[in-house]
C-alpha cells in the first residue's frame, strides 16, 4: 500500500491557486498551423555566442598571422620576392625607375598609378619605401635622390623610425 | 537521492485510465487519423488550454510554453496515425506534453513576467487591488518555487495541482509506479513547505 502524504492546507490552496489551468494565447493556432522552426529567445543567444566565440578566433588568427608571419599581410603585392636584385630589375622594367634596394625585410613590390610601392616586413607591420618622378611635399618620410621621390609609408608612424637609420640620405 | 531528468517510457496501459473517449471524440480522432483538417482544429480547440497550462506550469515562461505546446500539438498530429482507438487519448496527449516538457531546453530564468502578471492581476474583477496584488504576489512566489524543482518533481506536481490527476493517473503518464509518484510528491511538497514558508505566516492561500 503506498502512502500518500497530504500536504498541508494552505500549501495545497497555494499551490492549486498557484498553478491553476490558464487559457491558451489565441496565436498558438497560428504558431501550429504556421510552425515556427527558429525558436529566436533561445538561438539568438546561442547565435551571439557562437558569433563571438568565432570573432574572437578569427581576431585571434589574424594577429597570429600579422605578428607571427607578417610577410603573409602583404597579400595584394605584384611581385612576391626578397631579392632586391629581382625586384630592382623587375620596377625597373615596368616604370624605368632604378631603385637600389638594401637587403634585409623585403617582401616585394607593387607599381600603382606610377609608383613603386617597396614593401618591407618590420614588427607588426609592412612598411613601404614609395618611389615616385613626383614629390609628395605633404609626406612626412620623404626625400630625394637621383631625380626620384622617395617615401616611407607604415600604418604605425613609429615603425618608420628604424627604417631611416638606413635609408637617411638614400 | 538525485533524479536523473529523462523521457518518460510508454504508457504501460491505458484503459484504466479513467477519462475514455466518447463516441464523439473517437470520430474526430479518426477523422484526424483520415487528414481531415477541420477535425483536427477541433481537437486542438478541445485541448489547447490544458496543454499550454501544463506547459505553463512545467516552464514558468510564457514563450516556453508557446514552444512547448506547439511541440506536443505538432507530435500530436505527425503521429496521431498509430493512435489506437481503444488507448485513452487524454493519457497519451498528457504523456506527449510531459515528453515536450521534458525535452524542452532551459533556457534562462523560467519565471513568469513579473509585470504581466501584477497586470493581469489588476483588470481581475471583484477583489480589491491589495488583494489582487497580493494573490499574484503569492502565486508568483508559488510559480518560482516550482520552478526550482528538478523535472520530474515538477511534472508530477504540474500534472497533480494544474489538472488535479490521481496519483494513478499520474503514474500511468509518467509510466512509473504510484508508489515513484508519491515519493516524487512527498519530497516536492517537503521542498515547497520549506521554500514558501513566509506564505504560511502571512495566512495562506486566503488572502
Amino acid at each position: 500500500m503506498v502512502r500518500q502524504e497530504v500536504p498541508s492546507d494552505w500549501m495545497e490552496r497555494s499551490l492549486e491557486q498557484g498553478l491553476t489551468r490558464v487559457r491558451a494565447p489565441e496565436e498558438l493556432w497560428d504558431r501550429v498551423r504556421s510552425p515556427r522552426i527558429e525558436r529566436p529567445g533561445v538561438h539568438i543567444r546561442m547565435n551571439a555566442a557562437r558569433m563571438s566565440a568565432c570573432a574572437t578566433f578569427a581576431v585571434a588568427i589574424i594577429v597570429l598571422l600579422w605578428g607571427v608571419h607578417p610577410r603573409i599581410a602583404g597579400g595584394a603585392l605584384q611581385l612576391r620576392s626578397s631579392n632586391p636584385a629581382e625586384i630592382r630589375a623587375w620596377v625597373f622594367a615596368k616604370t624605368g625607375l632604378d631603385v637600389p634596394l638594401h637587403s634585409g625585410q623585403l617582401i616585394g613590390a607593387s607599381v600603382k598609378q606610377g609608383r613603386v610601392e617597396v614593401a618591407y616586413s618590420a614588427g607588426a607591420h609592412n612598411i613601404f619605401l614609395v618611389v615616385s618622378k613626383n614629390r609628395d611635399k605633404n609626406a612626412r618620410y620623404s626625400w630625394t635622390a637621383d631625380g626620384q621621390s622617395y617615401m616611407l609609408a607604415c600604418a604605425e608612424p613609429r615603425e618608420l623610425a628604424a627604417c631611416l637609420l638606413c635609408h637617411v640620405g638614400g | 537521492m538525485t533524479e536523473k531528468p529523462g523521457r518518460i517510457g510508454p504508457v504501460r496501459s491505458s484503459n484504466d485510465f479513467g477519462m475514455v473517449l466518447d463516441a464523439n471524440d473517437r470520430e474526430i480522432i479518426e477523422a484526424c487519423q483520415r487528414g481531415d483538417y477541420d477535425a483536427f482544429r477541433a481537437l486542438f480547440e478541445a485541448h489547447k488550454d490544458r496543454v499550454y497550462s501544463i506547459a505553463l506550469r512545467y516552464s514558468g515562461d510564457r514563450s516556453a510554453a508557446m514552444d512547448i505546446a506547439q511541440d506536443t500539438f505538432l507530435k500530436l498530429l505527425g503521429s496521431i496515425q498509430n493512435f489506437r482507438a481503444d488507448a485513452s487519448f487524454e493519457s497519451w496527449l498528457f504523456r506527449i506534453v510531459v515528453n515536450a516538457c521534458l525535452d524542452h531546453k532551459r533556457s534562462g530564468r523560467r519565471l513568469m513576467p513579473f509585470l504581466d502578471s501584477l497586470l493581469d492581476a489588476v483588470k481581475a474583477p471583484a477583489e480589491s487591488a491589495l488583494h489582487r496584488l497580493l494573490r499574484a504576489e503569492r502565486e508568483l512566489s508559488v510559480q518560482a518555487v516550482v520552478a526550482k524543482l528538478p523535472p520530474e518533481q515538477r511534472v508530477v506536481v504540474v500534472l497533480r495541482y494544474t489538472e488535479g490527476l490521481s496519483y494513478e493517473e499520474i503514474a500511468e503518464i509518467a509510466g512509473c509506479s504510484v508508489g515513484t509518484v508519491a515519493s516524487r510528491l512527498n519530497r516536492a511538497h517537503k521542498a515547497l513547505e520549506r521554500r514558501l514558508s513566509h506564505l504560511k505566516v502571512r495566512g495562506g492561500a486566503n488572502g
